[in-house]
């Protein structure tokens, strides 16, 4: 099997994150933030998978298991609430979420 | 290896999941379905979760793990299940008539606050990153259903999405940071990470995985509790969202989340950590000073509480920022942490059940200006209200007045006086803002087009017996100021500070 290093795994890991981060903060359409955050639990899997062979442990692979399954319910809820908003709003487009302003 | 017995560890979260999966079944089951039927049956699970808790609570004299590790069972755990039973309550009272009114006849609003509870028992004796991480998001995803229930209110719809988009947004830096500790120290125990840095040499210097780490972890607690600068959502969440909702969010959510926080912090990372200590100070003293200031601006009764539950989130960090490096046991005074939560709890549902009073049409109006002339129509609810907010504002002699002494006595013990200093002029500010309702109430004529308050005895019973225990344990705290204490001491178990 190829070896690959940890560093490798943790940069791309990390660019996976960083994508996601920067999606959030700057797209305005719901779905793609939505996206974007799924981006970012991504690149935490692949961070504990990179950890867990590194370490030589099986925990790190359970976790990334965790983890997607905590991701799909927050997507499924997501979806949800956006569905909900677009019915108000015939809209995906977070500016137009402006009713509550501080 | 598995222990049946250790089950009984988790009794009261046991007990909590199968009623709300009895309530599910009986409510998704009968057509005409029996509110107050469901309602009894959430409160019966309550009532059976705390007896099993108590018994627990009895039981267990020396702090010991379960389920190989990722579940401490100490008092404070204990204590932080029931103030998390107590805040569920508390929602689901002053839900009862509140959703009637505001048309929303939904079957699951009672199993969602009863899963919610269930997340939130867990996540306060959660000794793994990743039970942590799981209970937290259980809690969460319950909660953001919860704030958008209110289906066809645009408010209540935009607060849930928000949240959900923080909240989640959050999340990925919190498992983040819980992923780079692992990738440091091999475990995601915290009593693990604890031993780590015991370690003689180990520390944040030299170990940037670690660093970064206990970097993300912070930044996503911080959006978990409201501390600034990760604190913008919450006025407008705890505006949207249908006041019970809110009620349980400012209570139970803050609660759990603090105390994992304070969990993390105490057992692993303060201690020896002269960094945390530094940036702990200025998350501590943005967060009084944002809460407080921007409660002063706002019209509306529910964004001030909102705000001020920043501010509130503030002095409870202050006073972890005097934890000291050499034992909890140096510092008995930081069981203010768990009497504060408490306190929090009990006088800030009272608020929200008078809140909870004001809806016109079936919409929600909760501004000052609504108060006005309340103490000749109500004079009881007025002094109830009063009473709360005095808590609130800290003034004695209430609950929130001896929670507060003890969080700055903790403090300043521990040798934070800089921050003690900011806290005493986040409170002075506070005393301004909690006593314009009254003012309002007391010396204000009736607004022209008043509506009749929609007073109900579910929400007056919780008004009542919230307003009488701010009374009572403000007067002789004794005993429940020594529990708390005895609670947090019993994290010294763990190691660490």
């Amino acid at each position: 099997m190829d070896q690959v290093g940890l560093y490798p795994v943790l940069f791309t890991s990390a660019l996976l994150f960083g994508l996601g981060v920067t999606g959030v903060l700057t797209r305005r359409n719901v779905l793609i933030v939505l996206m974007s955050i799924e981006l970012m639990l991504n690149g935490v899997n692949l961070a504990f998978v990179g950890f867990a062979r590194h370490l030589g442990q099986v925990d790190g692979h359970a976790f990334a298991i965790f983890v997607m399954a905590v991701a799909a319910a927050e997507a499924a809820v997501g979806l949800a609430l956006v569905l909900l908003l677009f019915r108000h709003k015939t809209s995906v487009d977070l500016e137009t979420f402006d009713l509550l302003r501080g | 290896m598995f222990d049946p017995g250790e089950l009984n560890f988790i009794g009261p979260e046991i007990a909590v999941f199968v009623f709300a999966l009895l309530v599910l079944v009986h409510d998704v089951m009968f057509k005409q379905r029996n509110a107050t039927i469901s309602m009894g049956v959430s409160l019966m699970g309550l009532a059976t979760a705390a007896v099993l808790n108590l018994l627990n609570m009895q039981a267990v004299d020396v702090p010991r793990e379960a389920f190989a590790g990722a579940m401490a069972v100490d008092g404070f755990g204990f204590f932080l299940n029931f103030i998390v039973l107590l805040a569920a309550a508390g929602a689901l009272l002053i839900s009862h008539d509140f959703l009637r009114r505001i048309d929303v006849d939904v079957p699951e609003f009672n199993p969602l606050v009863l899963f919610v509870a269930f997340g939130m028992m867990l996540m306060g004796s959660a000794n793994d990153l990743i039970l942590l991480f799981i209970s937290l998001e259980v809690m969460s995803l319950g909660v953001y259903v919860l704030c958008g229930i209110n289906r066809g209110e645009l408010a209540s719809a935009e607060a849930a999405l928000k949240y959900f988009v923080m909240g989640a947004f959050a999340s990925g830096f919190l498992l983040m940071g819980i992923a780079f500790v692992y990738g440091g120290i091999g475990s995601t125990r915290i009593s693990a990470v604890a031993q780590w840095f015991a370690i003689e040499g180990n520390g944040i210097a030299g170990n940037p995985l670690i660093g970064v780490g206990v970097a993300l972890l912070l930044v996503g607690f911080g959006f978990k509790v409201a501390a600034a600068p990760f604190h913008m959502w919450t006025p407008d969440v705890y505006q949207g969202a249908p006041t019970p909702v809110t009620a349980f969010m400012a209570t139970g959510v803050k609660a759990a989340a603090f105390a994992a926080l304070s969990r993390v912090l105490l057992v692993a990372l303060l201690g020896q950590n002269l960094e945390f200590h530094t940036a702990l100070w200025l998350i501590a003293a943005g967060t009084i000073l944002m809460g407080n200031i921007g409660a002063l601006v706002q019209d509306d009764l529910k964004r001030m509480l909102a705000y001020s539950s920043i501010g509130h989130a503030g002095y409870l960090l202050m006073a972890l920022v005097g934890a000291p490096a050499a034992g909890l046991a140096d510092n008995p005074r930081l069981g203010g942490i768990l009497f504060y939560l408490l306190a929090y709890t009990v006088m800030t549902v009272g608020a929200f059940a008078v809140l909870s009073f004001f809806t016109r049409d079936g919409v929600e109006d909760t501004r000052i200006s609504r108060l006005g002339g309340l103490a000749d129509r109500h004079p009881a609810v007025a002094l109830a209200l009063s009473i709360c907010l005095l808590s609130l504002a800290g003034v004695p002699p209430t609950m929130g007045f001896v929670g507060k002494f003890y969080l700055f006595a903790a403090a300043i013990e521990g040798g934070a006086i800089g921050i003690a200093v900011v806290g005493a002029i986040g409170g002075a500010i506070g005393i301004y803002y909690y006593l314009r309702p009254i003012v309002v109430m007391y010396m204000h004529p009736e607004p022209a087009d008043r509506v009749e308050l929609a007073m109900n005895p579910a929400a007056l019973g919780v008004l009542g017996v919230a307003t009488v225990a701010v009374l009572v344990f403000g007067l002789v705290p004794g005993s429940l100021i020594e529990v708390a204490q005895d609670s947090l001491l019993s994290l010294a178990a763990w190691g660490g500070v």
